[in-house]
C-alpha cells in the first residue's frame, strides 16, 4: 500500500490542472478578494482635508479660533499651518489672509473646504463644489464624506459651546469660576457605551474569505474523484489494470482516501495560511484549532469524493463535472459570491437551518466563522462533528459502492 | 473436472455473457494450452475482449464455467492473479510518471519485495528495449515506445499466463516486429500467451493454435495450416493480360469459361488482371492456362497463391463491414 500511496501522491501532485484549480486558483481568488475588500476598508477612513483657513482681522480678534484648528490639527503652535504634516490630522490648513483667497484655492482644488471666522465670533465652513458633488452618498467616496461630516460636527459644537460660554459670560460670569461648570461645557454627551461581544475584533470581510474555505474543500473532492476513477475498470484502462491485478481493492482504496485527505488538507492550510498572513484576515487568534478544523473538512471532502468517485454508471470527466457543479452550487449558499449570496446565506440560516447544516461548503465555512465570533469552542466542535459525521457517511457510502467486484459492463 | 482442463492454461465451457437482449458470447468454449502462444481472432464485436474480461474476473457472466490453471478465478484469487499478467488494447499508465516510475507501480501491485521489484522492473526495461527512455514521462514517447512501455508494465512481474489485447495497433512495422519478437521469447521462457489481433500475418507469424470467433461462438480452432484446409480456397492464381478483350476476343465469354471449370469458385477480370479463386485441386493451374492459350492470351505474369489466414477468416466471417 506504500508504493500506491506514493504514486497517487506523485500523481496528483504532478497533475499541473490539478495544482492550478486546488493551489493557485484558490490563492488568486484570495488575492481578489484582498483587493477587493482592502478598498472596502480603506473608504471607511478618515483622510485628511485640505483646508483653507482665513486668517483675517476678524479671526485674529478671536485666539480661541486658532486653538481650535490647532486642536483638530491645522495649524502649529505658533499659528503657522502645517501643510507639510499629515500624521493623524483631521485637517491640514493652508493659512490665507483673505476668503477671496480661499475661494480661488478652493477654485483651483487646492483646498476642500475654507474656513472663516464671522462678525459674532463664530467658525464658519465653506465647502467647495468639486468636494461637494465627490461627498454625495450616492455617487462620492466614503472617506471624504466622512471626513466632512466630522469636521462639519466638529465645528458646529464649538460654536455652540462659544454660545453656550457667551451666554454664561452675560447672565451668570461667576458660574466661570466653578471648575464643575467648565468641567461640563468641554463634556460632551453620549447615550450609547461601546463593548466587545466577542474575544476578537470583528472583521466584516472575513466571511467571504472563509467561504473560500468551503469552495477550496469541495474542489478539492477532484483528488479522491481521479485516484478511484483510475481504479475502476469500468471507466478506464488503468482501473482494469489495478483491478486484475492481485492487490486488494480496498487497499488501494485507502491508499486512495489518504493521498485525498493529504493533498486537500496541504491545499487548504496553504490558503490558510495565505489568508492568515499575506491577506492579515484573523482567524481569532485561534490558528491552531483552524488547523483541526482543516484537517476535519479535507477528511470530508475526500470521503465525498470516493463517494461520488465510486458512483456507478458514470464517467470520470462526468464525475469531475459533478463535483465542480457541487462546488459552486453549495458555495453560493456558503456566501461566497457577494453581498447577495451572503445574505441569501444568512437568511437558509434562520429560515430553514436544516439546509444550512447539510451543505458542507457552509458547514467549512462554520468553522472558522465559529473561531472568530464565539468565545467558546463549543460551537466550532459541534461544526466539527457534523463535518466528521459526513466524512463517515460518504465513507461508508463509497465502501458499500466499491465493494462490486465484477462488472457487467466495461 | 476432466484433467484435461487442468492442464490446460484457460479452460472455458459453455459461457454465456449477455448484454440486456444481446448475446456477446454465446455458449462459448476455448481451451489455452499451457505454454503455447494462442490467438484469439474475430472481427469487431465478435466477443474477444468480454471472453477476456469473462475470464479475467471483470464481468459477470449468466452460465458457463471458467478455470485458469485448474482453479476458477475470483475478484479474491489473489493467488492466482499473481500468475497472470494483462496488456490491455488501450495503452494504461499513468502520465504523471516516469517509465520506470510506471512499470514499478504496477509490478509493486504484484511483487512486494522492494530488490527482488528493482530487478524485474530493469529486466523489463531491458526486455522492452526502453532503456534510455526509462527518466521519460509517457508523453514524451512515440507510439511504438509507449505500447512497449504497455507491455512491460503487464509482464514486469513474469506471469506464467499473459492477455495481449491488441499490442500492436497503430505500431510502426520496426516496433511491431519487435513486440512479436518479445512476446516470442516469453513464450520461450515459458508463458502461456493468450493473443488477439486484427492483423491476421502477426497471428500467424507467431500463434502455435488460433481460434475464429464470431458472434459470440467459436467457428473454428486449430494451426494455422488446419485452419486454412478448412476452407473450401485452395488457391488464388493472378493472371496479367493486357490483350483479352481484344483482337475480336469477347473478354466475358474468356471469363465465362474459365469460371464454368469445376475448381474455378469465382473468376474476376478488371481489364487487366484476371484473378481465379479455385478449390483445391492439381491442376487448377494448367487447366486454367489451357482456356488462355485455347484463346491466345497474351500472359505477362502469373502468380498462384495459397490461401492465407486472411482468406480463412474471410471465408468464416464473412466480408460484410462491422462496426
Amino acid at each position: 500500500m506504500r508504493n500506491s500511496i506514493l504514486v497517487y501522491l506523485k500523481t496528483s501532485v504532478r497533475s499541473k490542472a490539478g495544482l492550478f484549480w486546488l493551489l493557485a486558483f484558490p490563492l488568486i481568488l484570495a488575492t481578489l478578494f484582498n483587493a477587493m475588500f482592502s478598498h472596502l476598508n480603506e473608504t471607511y477612513q478618515l483622510d485628511s482635508l485640505d483646508v483653507a483657513v482665513v486668517n483675517d482681522d476678524t479671526w485674529k480678534q478671536n485666539p480661541y479660533l486658532g486653538t481650535f484648528i490647532e486642536g483638530i490639527g491645522g495649524l502649529d503652535a505658533d499659528g503657522g499651518d502645517n501643510a507639510d504634516s499629515t500624521d493623524s490630522k483631521l485637517i491640514v490648513a493652508h493659512t490665507v489672509a483673505t476668503m477671496a483667497e480661499a475661494e480661488r484655492l478652493m477654485g483651483e482644488h487646492t483646498v476642500v473646504a475654507a474656513v472663516n471666522a464671522t462678525a459674532d465670533g463664530k467658525l464658519h465652513l465653506s465647502v467647495s463644489g468639486q468636494a461637494a458633488a465627490k461627498a454625495n452618498p450616492a455617487t462620492g467616496t466614503n472617506s471624504l464624506q466622512i471626513s466632512l461630516t466630522v469636521l462639519r460636527n466638529l465645528i458646529a459644537r464649538y460654536n455652540a459651546t462659544d454660545s453656550t460660554v457667551r451666554r454664561i459670560v452675560a447672565t451668570n460670569p461667576r458660574a466661570l469660576g466653578d471648575p464643575g461648570t467648565l468641567a461640563d461645557l468641554g463634556a460632551y454627551g453620549s447615550y450609547s457605551d461601546e463593548i466587545t461581544l466577542t474575544h476578537f475584533r470583528p472583521d466584516a470581510t472575513a466571511r467571504f474569505f472563509y467561504a473560500l474555505f468551503g469552495m477550496v474543500s469541495l474542489m478539492a473532492m477532484s483528488f479522491g474523484i481521479t485516484i478511484i476513477a483510475g481504479m475502476q475498470a469500468n471507466l478506464s484502462a488503468l482501473g482494469l489494470r489495478q483491478t486484475v491485478s492481485p492487490t486488494p481493492k480496498w487497499k488501494q482504496a485507502t491508499a486512495a482516501l489518504l493521498v485525498s485527505w493529504l493533498c486537500t488538507f496541504a491545499s487548504m492550510l496553504i490558503l490558510m495560511l495565505y489568508i492568515r498572513y499575506v491577506c492579515g484576515v484573523g482567524m481569532g487568534g485561534r490558528e491552531p484549532m483552524a488547523v483541526l478544523g482543516i484537517a476535519v473538512a479535507a477528511f470530508m471532502s475526500s470521503a465525498l469524493g470516493l463517494f461520488i468517485g465510486a458512483l456507478p454508471k458514470l464517467g470520470a470527466s462526468a464525475k469531475t463535472g459533478l463535483s465542480v457543479a457541487l462546488a459552486c452550487f453549495c458555495s453560493l449558499f456558503a456566501g461566497l459570491y457577494g453581498t447577495f449570496a451572503m445574505d441569501l446565506s444568512d437568511l437558509i440560516d434562520r429560515e430553514a437551518p436544516v439546509l444550512s447544516v447539510l451543505n458542507p461548503a457552509k458547514q467549512v465555512t462554520n468553522l472558522f466563522y465559529d473561531l472568530m465570533y464565539f468565545d467558546s469552542y463549543r460551537p466550532f466542535f459541534q461544526t466539527v462533528g457534523i463535518l466528521a459525521a459526513f466524512g463517515f457517511v460518504f465513507l461508508a457510502a463509497a465502501a458499500f459502492l466499491l465493494r462490486r467486484q465484477r462488472y457487467d459492463y466495461l | 473436472m476432466s484433467d484435461t482442463s487442468d492442464n490446460n492454461a484457460v479452460h472455458v465451457e459453455h459461457l454465456v455473457k449477455r448484454y440486456g437482449d444481446m448475446l456477446a458470447l454465446d455458449y462459448f468454449d476455448l481451451d489455452v494450452r499451457r505454454g503455447e502462444i494462442f490467438g484469439l481472432l474475430g472481427p469487431n464485436g465478435s466477443g474477444k475482449t468480454t471472453a477476456i474480461n469473462c475470464i479475467l474476473a471483470l464481468l459477470t457472466y449468466s452460465e458457463g464455467s471458467i478455470r485458469v490453471f485448474g482453479e476458477q478465478l475470483t475478484p479474491t484469487s489473489y493467488e492466482l492473479k499473481r500468475c497472470i499478467g494483462i496488456v490491455p488494447q488501450n495503452v494504461a499508465v499513468f502520465d504523471e510518471l516516469t517509465v520506470r516510475e510506471n512499470i514499478d507501480y504496477f509490478c509493486s501491485l504484484y511483487v512486494q519485495d522492494r530488490k527482488r521489484r528493482a530487478k524485474l522492473v530493469d529486466e523489463a526495461i531491458d526486455f522492452v528495449g526502453l532503456g534510455e527512455f526509462r527518466g521519460f514521462r509517457p508523453k514524451k514517447l512515440s507510439g511504438g515506445l509507449l505500447r512497449r512501455l504497455n507491455i512491460a508494465c503487464g509482464i514486469a512481474h513474469k506471469p506464467d499466463l499473459i492477455f495481449f489485447d491488441e499490442p500492436t495497433v497503430a505500431v510502426d512495422p520496426q516496433s511491431r516486429n519487435a513486440i512479436l519478437e518479445g512476446i516470442q521469447r516469453l513464450n520461450a521462457e515459458g508463458a502461456t500467451v493468450v493473443y488477439t489481433s486484427h492483423y491476421m500475418e502477426e497471428v500467424e507469424q507467431i500463434c502455435d493454435r488460433v481460434l475464429i470467433m464470431d458472434h459470440g461462438r467459436h467457428l473454428a480452432l486449430g494451426t494455422c495450416e488446419e485452419l486454412k484446409n478448412m476452407i473450401e480456397l485452395g488457391e488464388r492464381i493472378s493472371v496479367e493480360t493486357l490483350d483479352l478483350g481484344e483482337q475480336g476476343r469477347s473478354a466475358d465469354r474468356i471469363v465465362e469459361r474459365i469460371a464454368a471449370l469445376d475448381v474455378v469458385i469465382e473468376a474476376e477480370y478488371d481489364g487487366r488482371e484476371l484473378t481465379v479463386r479455385c478449390r483445391r485441386g492439381e491442376h487448377n493451374l494448367l487447366d486454367i492456362l489451357g482456356i488462355l492459350e485455347s484463346e491466345n492470351v497474351t500472359i505477362g505474369h502469373l502468380t498462384s497463391r495459397p490461401p492465407t489466414l486472411n482468406d480463412v477468416f474471410l471465408e468464416l466471417t464473412g466480408t460484410a463491414l462491422r462496426d
